[in-house]
């Protein structure tokens, strides 16, 4: 996506006249020989891998009364091993992406395994105990051999386990009471996702690792709690933007100002405050636009704050700020006027909007352009 | 902090990652079934009579579901000694013994593993339960559905019909062998006192 984009700049400052073609051709073979990664035969590599994983399951699953049953397991230790090993001679020979294949290939295998040897030895267990210990699997391979995608396995994994061990987070669940246990499980799976997420330097498995720990909290709200969730992610969500928007951060601090913290921290705290009104039995119509003049007030600090520097919370609060306007614009036109006039009304309103956007934005372009 | 950081990123020789890997992958599903033969080999044996199956339960894949009548549902009016502290969820303690048909009863139920043991007796743990203590008196009320960990038997596609129509005519009885710690296994599945199965320790 990046290098869609790079090249599509670099088309127009050429056409502008403010690079040579052959500097642009230089840029951007410069680009794709240190960004190799994710190419072409590294993805069909890992698409054989997964292929080869299967036939292994399923040659192992078809033979199964053949077979007797501790040549089974000596078989699917042989696969796990052998996986590794190449793996191991992979990285040895500085094939990165064959090394990734090769334990996604385990991975499958290890998950087979554990399945088949419950079957084969009526260890009962339900899928909760079966995924936890195959996020425990995927992240003992990903912190040794230092792989992402293994990672981002476990942050997949991870967040299955936590699903199916939290009955959907608390919200299928009739019991209500914390589980102390539970939560302190869950919550160093979640840690060790972030460590493998950083070893491996996988944005993907770190953002993974970041939607376990909002799951896990969202759990342990629920569950001791009769609040909507709404309120804990816009607390968290406030939080976060004001750590990574507001707080005067260390030139060398591993959190980028207005980055990726500061997103989350956007989304979190305007997704909470659309929850808590979606869910809010406010009757009152001026209750309910107190509320909704809050939600377009915190979707223009956030634009005010952040919009100029990271284009993700830009979209977002407008996005946020246009979902706000049309629900207000639904609740109090549609109740005093005739559907025409709450059309022309809306109408009205969504225009007046886009121009204040355009003022806007024109703004952020000048901020933008100085130097 | 940084120094730290940069620590979690060094990266371990693949030799050593492979070393690692393999012990915990192999390691665990070879945990599982060396614990599973050590409960085989050592633990002690009774025989359960199986209960019928609510038959939407049948077959779920190619397993047959099993249901203990003694010890699947326990009456709460069996459970000694204290309570657990809250609502949470707890292992119950089964304390078992062979009746005079040759079949295990429930003797008591108690939340901690019971000191002294009876010849004869074998203590069960129970997998988590959320007890729900009645309102007002310090007793459990109503039946315990307690599970164990052996309510599942893998069987060759189709050949789970016949232990489930005798299940359910209650002539299925099971041999569990139960370690210490208080963990079961399946040793045996007999129909009318026969033994259909008798499981390998490997």
């Amino acid at each position: 996506m990046l290098r869609r984009y790079l090249a599509r700049e670099i088309d127009q400052w050429v056409e502008h006249g403010l690079l040579e073609a052959t500097q642009a051709k230089a840029l951007l073979e410069d680009h794709d020989r240190r960004h190799t990664g994710l190419s072409l035969s590294s993805v069909l590599a890992v698409l054989a891998a997964v292929l080869f994983g299967a036939a292994v399951i399923a040659l192992v699953a078809a033979n199964w009364e053949a077979i007797a049953r501790p040549l089974r397991v000596a078989l699917i230790f042989l696969f796990i091993i052998g996986g590794l090993s190449g793996a191991a001679l992979a990285a040895l020979r500085n094939a990165h992406w064959i090394a990734e294949a090769m334990l996604v290939f385990t991975l499958l295998c290890f998950g087979a395994g554990i399945a088949l040897v419950g079957q084969m030895y009526h260890l009962s267990g339900d899928e909760a105990d079966f995924l936890l210990s195959w996020t425990f699997g995927a992240l003992v391979v990903s912190l040794s051999f230092s792989s992402p995608l293994a990672a981002i396995s476990a942050g997949f994994l991870g967040l299955g386990y936590l699903f199916s061990v939290s009955d959907g987070l608390g919200m299928f669940s009739s019991w209500s009471g914390p589980d102390l246990t539970g939560y302190g499980l869950a919550l160093s799976l979640t840690v060790a996702v972030g460590i493998a997420a950083w070893r491996s330097r996988s944005t993907m498995a770190g953002h993974l690792g970041a939607v376990m720990l909002l799951c896990l909290m969202v759990w342990i709200f629920e569950e001791a709690t009769d609040l909507n969730p709404g309120y804990l992610l816009a607390a968290i969500g406030a939080l976060v933007f004001a750590t990574g928007s507001l707080l005067p951060l260390p030139p060398d601090a591993p959190v980028e100002r207005h980055g990726t913290l500061s997103a989350y921290g956007a989304v979190l705290l305007l997704g909470g405050l659309g929850l808590v009104q979606a869910d809010s039995d406010i009757a009152s119509l001026p209750g309910s636009m107190a509320f909704a003049a809050l939600v377009l007030g915190t979707s223009v600090c956030v634009l005010v704050v952040a919009g100029g520097e990271n284009r993700m919370i830009r979209r977002f609060a407008y996005f946020a700020f246009c979902c706000e306007t049309i629900y207000i614009v639904g609740e109090t036109l549609g109740s005093l006027l005739g559907s025409a006039g709450f059309l022309f009304f809306g109408g009205l309103v969504l225009g007046a909007l886009a121009y204040a956007m355009m003022r806007l934005e024109k703004r952020f372009k000048k901020e933008g352009m100085q130097p | 902090m940084k120094a730290f950081l940069h620590l979690l990123r060094r990266e371990l020789h693949p030799i050593v990652a492979l070393l690692i890997a393999s012990a915990v992958l192999v390691g665990l599903p070879g945990w599982m079934i060396l614990d599973r033969a050590a409960i085989l080999r050592n633990g002690a044996e009774i025989v359960l009579k199986t209960a019928p199956v609510d038959p939407r339960d049948f077959m779920r894949g190619d397993y047959v579901q099993l249901r203990y009548e003694e010890i699947s549902g326990v009456d709460g009016s069996l459970f000694e000694g204290e309570l657990p502290p809250r609502d949470r969820p707890a292992k119950l303690w089964l304390t078992l013994r062979t009746g005079e048909d040759g079949l295990g009863v429930v003797k008591a139920v108690s939340l901690n593993k019971p000191v002294d043991r009876e010849p004869g007796e074998v203590f069960l743990r129970s997998e988590p339960l959320r007890l729900s203590r009645s309102a007002s008196s310090e007793s459990v009320a109503g039946e315990l559905l307690l599970s164990f960990g052996i309510e599942r038997y893998y069987v060759p596609e189709g050949e789970g019909l016949e232990i489930e129509a005798a299940r359910n005519q209650q002539r299925t009885t099971v041999a569990v062998r139960i370690s210490d710690d208080g963990d079961a296994q399946i040793a045996r599945i007999m129909i009318d006192g026969k033994a259909l199965y008798e499981e390998p320790l490997y």
